[in-house]
């Protein structure tokens, strides 16, 4: 073998023709594609720098056994090889590969047209070449690069422990149209190509997001369907959604371009309309940033001083500004109302997107939409072309005005600019908690502010409800917060969870050992078959008195739990959030206050990570109550239905704190 | 903020195999990724071989799988970081999770993953139940450390709630292939419930052994009679013991207590 190997070290190629990529002799020795445009196996200790330097050189080793020349790079876990590409300075289609051995890791290819930021990213997926030594190769087709304009530099991270060799760029198209060119929102796509997406006003490839479509696409499309189709699981989804869902799938047999192949997967996860059912992530949501920012924060709400100039749409809620940042705010502050997005009602729009935008996450009810207003920052700044608003002040409401978001000012390439939480709170109530919304997962606790002494009302507000033991994560921050409550001598406590990311069921139990008796739950049930249906009211009785006799059933509360009124807020939530007013529903001194019924999410999750570029997650099952209902696509409806009000927001006033203060004050003497 | 950092935010997980690969010439790249396996190298010219080549789906299948993920595929994930849940490994003595690590590529049996069973460790395969409650056929392979047998690993079908049910999948052959891997499999003429793999090992400290391939798909006719051979005495009680700790993990995992609560 070392025989061999060191004929390979001769760097002689053994492949001739138009080769697309590196080829194997009959022997196994490997060799570069003749006429590559560029190769790379580290055989020199001086890498092309990339874009953004490393803070240390990744570590070179010889290799007997290297797939070319003598030398590999070696990564530890959790450790980046970064490097430059020094490009023809043409536009041209190129396959990117390079080879890993002996863990896991992911490639990619950034681009950079500005001389700072990336413009692009094309993650490198396994091919499935692999070779009896170990080695796996990774690589994606058809990445367009202008090399007149940009420069490209390649990311090699190590989840584990491993060796990297052999990186080549070959050219296997012409490209006829430049990355980037400009483009005015999604809805004015049509500029851009096959494989392109208009997002922050330029047509960005998003094939490079995405693998090659399957040679044997019949039975990948087949496999992907039946893990939907096998293991989704919440019923009512299953029932509303899954028709739609499978629409998708069978769509994907006929895909032209690897976008829509794998688009349409993605597209069927988010056709099954679920909190804990999502299309995961692409890795230019994290590398490329968002050049045009929007520091504006929106809820839904009641615009009440804005109905002459602008009718509510039925169906949907009214969309306000519950707060603002400091810059970059397109001159809106609370109050205002967002009118239309290119021409449609807000939500409407938002919820068009779910033919593009992988992080779109709706409700599993099917009634609200609070994620989708709390994510209309984003999606404005990424897809819109044209909003329309009202604006207001203390003293009333103008006419609608219309907004160009492709002419705002872009962050400059080297700039940075930190956006704060859209967490549903127009403004925070309790000591410590940041007025600018920024940082998250903290749990704020304290008498009220802006109130007597006297009325000794206290408050928590937090997001998070994930912790394993109740000594990680928000377990101790969130125990302590509630053993003030009684510590301090709290007469009334005001629980801020308007913006609930969920958890596990120990994050809910510590408020419920406060505020509520012991009681039975729900009974949790993974998917059984496939084939199974919405189970009736009897027979999901019967389960459930089964499971509460096997000990199954999970329980809220704890006996002798003497609280005091506490009024429970919510807006936007998900899962253990879900659970956490399902578990208070109906307490003597509870009332839960918002705008409508949480999101239903009562499920599990069964999640899939494919080479840190294709990872989804599905509901894995249904929750299933005394009654015999199952509750995933149920919301837990608010004890006090309350709106935000326009009127309020322009004045400064939170509605839903005022009304669940004005419960507190006049439970006064209820407390213990 | 560099591309690596932000992939850390998020889960990852790999790939797996086709059960229906085969062997052909050697495969030309370049193109989308192949279905089937494919592999050259060695078939001519003087000189030694330096290695073989193969092209394998990284998919995962087949698609009747009744398993998640029953090739690993997409099933590994960082040491430290909650993320794919098809499979979890445990540790035997603590009944505490594990990391549970892969392996990569040409070692595995098919695809490009496959997991690495260590010594006091079991994994546990979520599933699910074939129509109507129908039978079931199913198999799996394990590489065990040079010399051993393959009764070193041990494979098992259970009902994913609980132990009640449970079939032992037979190895096919004492010995390991000449590749060194060995098949075990099983049937069952109903399987009511949802079916999970419940893998277990008679590792010694250091060892490893390669698990990979595992398909449970319905069956109208079971292709063999297998008597049912149940997990029984700690075997049963720590599959029990690891059934409620996987339900337990879940992101929204049950808080029932483990035993019934005591009688004042």
């Amino acid at each position: 073998m070392r025989g061999v190997t060191a004929f390979v070290l001769a760097g002689v190629c053994l492949y001739s023709g138009a080769a697309r990529a590196g080829e194997f002799d009959p022997l196994g020795g490997f060799s570069f594609a003749a006429g590559a445009a560029v190769t790379l196996d580290f055989e020199s200790s001086q890498l092309p720098p990339p874009a953004e330097p490393l803070a240390s050189e990744p570590k070179r080793k010889a290799a007997a056994d290297a797939l070319s020349g003598g030398w590999v790079l070696e990564l530890g876990p959790y450790e980046e090889a970064a490097f430059g590409v020094a490009l023809p300075a043409v536009l041209a289609s190129y396959r990117v590969s390079v080879w890993i051995r002996g863990g896991e890791a992911v490639g990619s290819i950034a681009t950079t047209y500005d001389g700072a930021r990336r413009d692009e990213v094309a993650t490198l997926f396994p091919t499935g070449r692999m070779t009896s030594d170990g080695w796996l190769e990774l690589a994606n087709e058809h990445v367009v690069i202008d090399g007149a304009r940009g420069v490209a530099h390649v990311s090699v991270f190590a989840a584990d422990a491993c060796e990297v060799d052999a990186f080549e760029l070959v050219v296997d198209g012409t490209a006829t149209t430049a990355p980037g060119r400009a483009c005015s929102g999604l809805a004015e796509s049509a500029v851009c190509g096959v494989g392109e997406v208009c997002t922050w006003g330029a047509c960005r490839r998003v094939s490079g997001w995405v693998p090659p479509i399957p040679s044997d696409r019949e039975k990948v499309t087949d496999y992907l369907g039946n893990r939907i189709k096998f293991f989704f699981g919440p019923y009512q989804n299953r029932t509303v959604d899954l028709p739609a869902a499978e629409v998708a799938i069978e769509a994907m047999r006929n895909a032209h371009d690897p976008w829509s192949y794998w688009n349409g997967f993605l597209l069927a996860l988010r056709r099954l309309h679920d909190s804990h059912t999502s299309s995961g992530w692409s890795p230019a949501d994290y590398a490329v940033r968002n050049p045009n920012p929007i520091d504006v924060c929106f809820v839904e709400g009641d615009a009440d001083w804005s109905q002459n100039s602008a009718p509510s749409v039925e169906g949907y809620r009214d969309v306000l500004v519950s707060h603002a940042g400091a810059m970059r705010t397109l001159g809106l502050r609370a109050g205002d109302r967002l009118v239309r997005v290119d021409g449609r009602h807000p939500i409407d729009w938002a919820r068009s997107l779910i033919e593009v935008s992988w992080s779109l996450l709706p409700a599993s009810n099917h009634s609200t939409f609070a994620s989708l207003a709390a994510s209309l920052r984003s999606l404005v700044s990424r897809y819109a072309h044209t909003i329309e608003v009202v604006r207001c002040d203390a003293s009333g409401c103008g006419s609608i005005e219309s907004i160009d978001i492709t002419a705002a000012a872009m962050l400059a390439p080297q700039e940075d600019y930190q956006t704060g939480l859209c967490d549903s709170r127009p403004s925070r109530h309790v000591p410590g908690a940041p007025v600018d919304h920024h940082g998250e997962d903290d749990v704020f606790a304290g008498f009220l502010e802006g109130l007597p002494t006297e009325e000794r009302l206290f408050g928590v507000e937090w997001d998070s409800l994930y912790t394993t033991t109740g000594q990680d994560g928000i377990g101790p921050a969130l125990t302590e917060a509630v053993a003030r409550i009684t510590n301090e001598g709290a007469t009334g406590v005001l629980l801020d969870h308007r913006r609930g990311t969920g958890g596990t069921l120990a994050g809910p139990q510590i408020i419920w050992d406060y505020a509520v008796e012991r009681h039975p739950l729900t009974f949790f049930q993974t998917r059984v078959r496939a084939e199974d249906e919405q189970p009736s009211l009897a027979s999901g009785k019967a389960l459930f008195s089964a499971a509460l006799a096997k000990f199954e059933v999970d329980e809220a509360g704890k006996n002798g739990a003497a609280p005091v009124p506490t009024a429970l807020l919510i807006t936007d939530d998900v899962s253990a959030s879900d659970w956490l007013p399902l578990g208070m529903k109906g307490a003597p001194k509870v009332r839960i206050f918002g705008p409508y019924e949480t999101s239903g999410a009562f499920s599990t999750r069964l999640t899939f990570g494919y080479w840190l570029g294709l990872n989804y997650t599905l509901a894995s099952g249904d929750s299933f109550v005394a009654d015999g209902r199952t509750l995933n696509g149920f919301g837990v409806p608010p004890d006090q239905v309350v709106m935000p009000k326009q009127s309020d927001l322009a004045q400064g006033k939170d509605t839903v704190y005022e009304a669940a203060l004005a419960w507190l004050r006049s439970q006064k003497g209820d407390s213990p | 903020m560099r591309l690596s950092s932000c992939l850390l935010l998020s889960q990852v997980a790999l790939s797996a195999c086709h059960v229906d690969e085969v062997i052909e010439p050697a495969p030309k790249s370049g193109s989308s990724t192949s279905a089937s396996s494919s592999s050259s190298g060695g078939s001519g010219g003087g000189g030694a071989v330096v290695r073989t080549v193969s092209v394998r789906s990284p998919w995962g299948g087949p698609a009747q799988n009744l398993l998640a993920d029953g090739d690993f595929e997409l099933s590994i994930s960082f040491d430290g970081h909650a993320g794919p849940n098809s499979w979890y490994a445990f540790d035997t003595m603590t009944d505490g999770s594990r990391y549970l690590r892969g392996e990569t590529g040409g070692l595995c049996r098919t695809g490009l993953r496959c997991a690495v069973l260590e010594a006091n460790m079991v994994l546990f395969g979520r599933g699910t139940g074939g129509p109507d409650g129908g039978g079931v056929d199913a198999s799996a392979w394990a590489k065990p450390p040079t010399g051993k047998s393959c009764d070193v690993v041990s494979v098992s079908l259970l009902d994913c709630d609980q132990t009640v049910f449970s079939v032992k999948l037979k190895p096919t052959a004492a010995t390991p292939d000449d590749s060194g891997w060995c098949s075990y499999a099983a049937s069952i003429a109903k399987a009511p419930t949802k079916r999970c793999m419940y893998v277990d090992s008679n590792l010694g400290p250091g060892e490893v052994a390669l698990f990979d391939s595992a398909v449970v798909v319905a069956s109208p006719k079971p292709r063999m009679d297998v008597a049912s051979s149940p997990l029984s005495g700690e075997s049963a009680a720590r599959a029990s013991r690891l059934m409620r700790r996987v339900r337990d993990l879940t992101p929204l995992g049950g808080r029932a207590p483990l035993v019934p609560p005591a009688v004042p």
